[in-house]
């Protein structure tokens, strides 16, 4: 069992909000490692649409990462790919 | 594929919480709302349901209903039954809002009906602070 506990800076302009959380729980929902995301004194399921939401998480901002299970590697890269995403 | 079908007696709130949701998925759901009177007051429109629905689970493999109070929820029993198609539909007993937002998400992963119906509803119990 892989464990890996990451801390990384929102780059995403978009923040954590509507478009980038719904991509990162659709994207996210096909890898079998739990998935939680620190914010504050918050922990929260990276899996749930609700959560991600709820944290209001915008660009800038510091989470912390930590994923446990087999394949915890591609669910960071997934997660990273999501947060740091920068389209301009 | 599934579709998700906001029904309010606010042609506003349909219309946002339609706008809001696709915003969050792009694909894989399809995701209509119908709100208010066909004159535009505040209300639903039966028959516009009826037929939105019969689309829906036309080019569908099932639509999942999220309503917001009342009559929305009257008309879409009635529509399931007139259409007599039960078997393609549920009707989300979960918070409109919420409820959509998750429907469509899960819905667009790929999941089943009966999977996107439980999980919209589990927003219920889920604390916003």
């Amino acid at each position: 069992m892989v464990k890996i506990v990451k801390r990384i800076i929102v780059t995403n302009p978009e923040g954590l909000h509507a478009r980038p959380a719904g991509k990162l729980v659709k994207l996210l929902s096909g890898v079998k490692s739990s998935v939680i995301i620190k914010y504050g004194d918050k922990e929260i399921n990276a899996k749930s649409i609700l959560s991600i939401m709820a944290l209001g998480i915008n660009p800038g901002e510091e989470i912390e990462i930590m994923i446990e299970g087999e394949d915890a590697e591609s669910a960071l890269k997934i997660v990273e790919g999501v947060v740091c995403e920068n389209e301009n | 594929m599934l579709s998700v079908l906001i029904l309010s007696h606010s042609p506003d709130i349909a219309k946002g919480l339609k706008k809001m949701c696709l915003q969050m998925v792009s694909d894989g759901v399809i995701i209509d709302a119908i709100g208010g009177t066909r004159d535009g007051s505040l209300g639903i429109d039966a028959e516009l349901v009826l037929t939105k629905l019969k689309e829906m689970t036309a080019e569908s493999d099932g639509v999942v209903i999220l309503g917001d109070i009342g009559s929305t929820i009257m008309a879409a029993k009635n529509a399931i039954n007139m259409l007599g198609i039960s078997e393609k539909v549920r009707i989300a007993d979960a918070p409109l809002v919420e409820g959509a937002l998750v429907a469509a998400i899960e819905a667009s992963i790929g999941s089943s009906i009966e999977e996107v119906v439980r999980k919209a509803e589990k927003v219920k119990f889920v604390s916003k602070l």
